[in-house]
């Protein structure tokens, strides 16, 4: 017993020292990286100040063109989307934003996501290299409580990045693989015919959020925490917060006049004072042309600039009204 | 509780911890209060479909005469298998999805380790009948040999003969025994987190939308499902065989090289060995000899019969009966055409003929898998029609994943290789010190690094 314990405090040693060098390398070339490019978002925006920022996942990645808005509006913009992210995300760069400024107004690309949790929820490889944000590190925490021991680890927060990492720091980002200011523009137009079964997954978005099971309610209660977190955060800082709801492609009547969002969300915006504009195409005819889609939920480049054209309109009436 | 969760890792070292310092008498009790608490962690309530199957087997166990033992037998079959229907089929025949709103039966999940613990139960009543004696265990060896956690989710099935003799050795701290079995369950974690973890993404991409994707990149997508099954699968195997071997058990090696296979008859003998010799000893051997009249016909039906058989036991869909007569069909005809294939073969050198051979087995593997991975028969037809040799759009998903994913799969294999029949922990123990901890360093590291540790749920819990 006592060989195996020495043996085992000596392996522990080792791998501690091997963490520790690798991680702080690891660490050194991950921050060196400002560009914006998509994984380093929030390291640009924990540097450089903007009056407004762009947040939500891919739908506002892909949806949100910051020129049109810097044109229409007169603020300096930032696209701070992200594939595959939820509120967590949205909670982590307000706070990174906080450090350095108060931004004027956030563009929030709302969806049921920042609602209701999902499978893909607990992801938090975006989050994790900021852990030592007091905050940020309790949101790692409480997404998942192991994080505490995992995150004893150098190397853990940068798990699955060491080739972007390595590869970008060698090899220097070209210009325009940063998008343009977090923008990333899709060129293609969807093809109906390879979408596979649009309105099951529209009948399926649409049930998720009636239909919760006692397992995933109790996990709502954390997607909660922070929604409201979020708000709260932009209402003691004066930040205008604005929600939109990105159209679907509008293959029938239904999918072109229906938002994929709960009735309790759209309740909680409106308590809570934040305007929601959900761009329907059967309310905005100029979104109802197929070619300005990707695929299903997305929206090609063509799609992405008559949107936010729309946006950029509600947007100056909103900051109209506040003044 | 996720076998490749540091909470597993802290419940296992506390169970050893008490198994090696309390007395002789108590370690069965202290066991059996584990594996219900680990039960309980992974599925609460369904706990007591366990107790419940242990009771009345052993209840059967305990009528058991001599006289009157094929009827105790039958009864025992009948129970498990209605266990399994009642959990497993009869929901998927009926068409009822899972709701956790719905009906009592659409209410239901299958107990996790059902069909593996089933088996194990049934076997035992087997061998009690084939031995003609009335031998029966106690109960607590009986409780301890249905339910030992390390192997209770999905396997290996253990045989009575094999395990119930372990439990009354008295089990002493052996440094050799407990580091063999972290070694096999650091390799196995290795495997599960840093290949089938990188890999589960992109199949999941591509057969969850086989209609989104078109030539090679299925084919692609159903050769990293074969590794991905087989890494997670295999690496389940090894931290439940190394935990076992922690706690001082030794339990049936599950894999031997499958890659390596010269045929589909020598695959089944090196993949899932613990279940394919179960059907093997229970299924087809009885089979063959009902019908050891009918010649060499009596022997495909046994074997198509036999198949049958397995690809139902991972579940009611039709893709897993094609499945299963796939591989029955393959290996008749391997049976038929025995004779004029090893004259094919003499022809060609033994490293060419071995390479083919490897190269045909694990392509018809990758085809017949994608019937194991298909939610449904148009999921599968879809993945086939779609097949072709066009290479114009090839989707490839996280090029990261991917290159994590062939890194490791090429270190698995260079082990594969260079150790070829040994054991894992009995190669590694015979390379110099330098290499041992070089590799304990690295895999601690790459999972670290490279590893999906959020990857939880292996493959085969849903069988």
């Amino acid at each position: 017993m006592k060989r195996f314990l020495l043996k085992s405090l000596l392996l522990f040693a080792t791998i501690f020292v091997c963490d520790y060098v690798i991680g702080t390398a690891l660490q050194q070339m991950f921050f060196a990286n400002n560009s914006g490019a998509p994984g380093y978002v929030l390291n640009h925006i924990a540097e450089k100040q903007y009056d407004a920022y762009v947040m939500g996942a891919s739908g506002a990645q892909r949806g949100y063109v910051p020129a049109v808005f810097e044109q229409e509006l007169g603020l300096s913009v930032f696209n701070t989307g992200e594939a595959g992210t939820n509120i967590f995300h949205n909670y982590a760069a307000l706070q990174l934003i906080l450090q350095h400024s108060k931004p004027k107004l956030i563009i929030w690309d709302i969806t049921n996501a920042d609602y209701y949790y999902r499978h893909d929820a607990s992801k938090t490889g975006m989050i994790t290299p900021y852990h030592h944000n007091r905050r940020i590190r309790q949101l790692l925490y409480d997404i998942q409580p192991l994080n505490k021991l995992w995150l004893l680890s150098r190397i853990y927060p940068y798990n699955h990045k060491v080739l972007s990492i390595v590869g970008t720091y060698i090899f220097k980002p070209q210009p325009g693989v940063a998008g343009d200011k977090g923008y990333h523009a899709l060129n293609e137009v969807v093809n109906p015919s390879t979408l596979r079964n649009p309105m099951g997954q529209f009948y399926e978005e649409q049930q998720s959020a009636s239909k919760r099971s006692p397992e995933m309610a109790a996990k709502d209660m954390l997607i909660r925490k922070y929604f409201f977190a979020f708000i709260e955060l932009c209402r003691v800082n004066n930040i205008r917060l604005v929600a939109f709801h990105c159209p679907k492609a509008p293959l029938n009547e239904l999918l072109a006049s229906t938002p994929l969002l709960s009735e309790e969300l759209v309740l909680q915006l409106e308590q809570h004072h934040i305007p929601l504009y959900s761009i329907m195409p059967n309310t905005y005819p100029e979104m109802r042309d197929l070619n300005l889609y990707y695929d299903f939920s997305h929206l090609n480049h063509s799609g992405a600039t008559v949107y936010s054209s729309i946006i950029a309109k509600h947007l100056q009436s909103e900051l109209q009204d506040a003044r | 509780m996720s076998l490749v969760s540091v909470v597993y890792l802290v419940f296992l070292a506390a169970v050893a911890l008490l198994n090696y310092i309390a007395p002789h008498k108590w370690r069965i009790y202290i066991l059996l209060l584990a594996c219900g608490v680990f039960y309980s962690l992974n599925q609460g309530m369904y706990l007591l479909i366990l107790i419940l199957s242990i009771s009345v087997n052993y209840g059967i166990c305990l009528l058991w005469s001599n006289r009157r033992a094929k009827v105790w037998m039958y009864l025992s079959l009948v129970f498990n298998i209605s266990l399994l229907g009642f959990f497993k089929y009869i929901p998927a025949i009926l068409g009822l999805g899972h709701s956790f709103d719905g009906t009592l039966l659409q209410r239901m999940v299958i107990p996790i380790g059902l069909s593996f613990f089933s088996f194990q139960a049934m076997g035992y009543m087997i061998d009690l009948y084939w031995s003609n004696k009335k031998e029966i265990a106690s109960f607590p060896d009986y409780a301890l040999f249905m339910s030992f956690f390390p192997q209770l989710l999905a396997g290996p099935i253990a045989r009575g003969k094999s395990f119930l003799p372990q439990i009354q050795q008295v089990k002493r701290f052996e440094y050799d025994n407990v580091v063999a079995g972290l070694r096999r369950i650091l390799w196995g974690i290795f495997k599960k987190v840093v290949i089938a973890g990188n890999l589960s993404p992109y199949t999941d991409a591509v057969f969850q939308n086989p209609q989104m994707h078109q030539g090679v990149t299925l084919a692609i997508a159903a050769f990293a499902y074969t590794i991905q099954i087989y890494m997670d699968f295999s690496g389940y195997s090894d931290i439940a065989i190394g935990s076992a071997k922690v706690l001082g058990f030794n339990l049936m090696e599950n894999f031997r090289i499958p890659l390596f296979a010269r045929s589909v008859t020598d695959f089944w003998r090196r993949w899932h060995i613990s279940l394919s010799s179960w059907v093997r000893d229970y299924v087809f051997v009885p089979l063959q000899y009902q019908t050891r009249r009918m010649g060499m016909t009596g022997t495909i039906l046994a074997t198509l019969v036999t198949f049958l058989i397995f690809g139902v036991w991972h579940g009611a869909n039709w893709t897993l009966v094609i499945f299963g007569l796939m591989q029955g069909v393959a290996i008749s005809w391997e049976t038929i055409s025995s004779r004029y294939r090893d004259k094919v073969w003499s022809f060609l050198p033994v490293w060419l003929g071995n390479a083919i051979a490897n190269i045909l087995v694990f392509v018809f593997i990758t085809v017949s898998a994608i019937f194991l991975r298909a939610a449904s028969l148009w999921e599968a037809v879809t993945m086939f029609s779609r097949f072709s040799l066009d290479c114009s759009a090839i989707y490839l998903g996280s090029k990261q994943l991917l290159i994590f994913a062939l890194l490791g799969m090429a270190v698995v294999l260079a082990v594969d290789i260079r150790k070829g029949e040994m054991l894992f922990s009995t190669y590694l123990e015979m390379q110099k010190p330098v290499i041992r901890w070089a590799f304990y360093i690295l895999s601690i590291l790459s999972i670290l690094l490279i590893g999906s540790i959020s990857s939880e749920n292996f493959i085969y819990f849903q069988f």
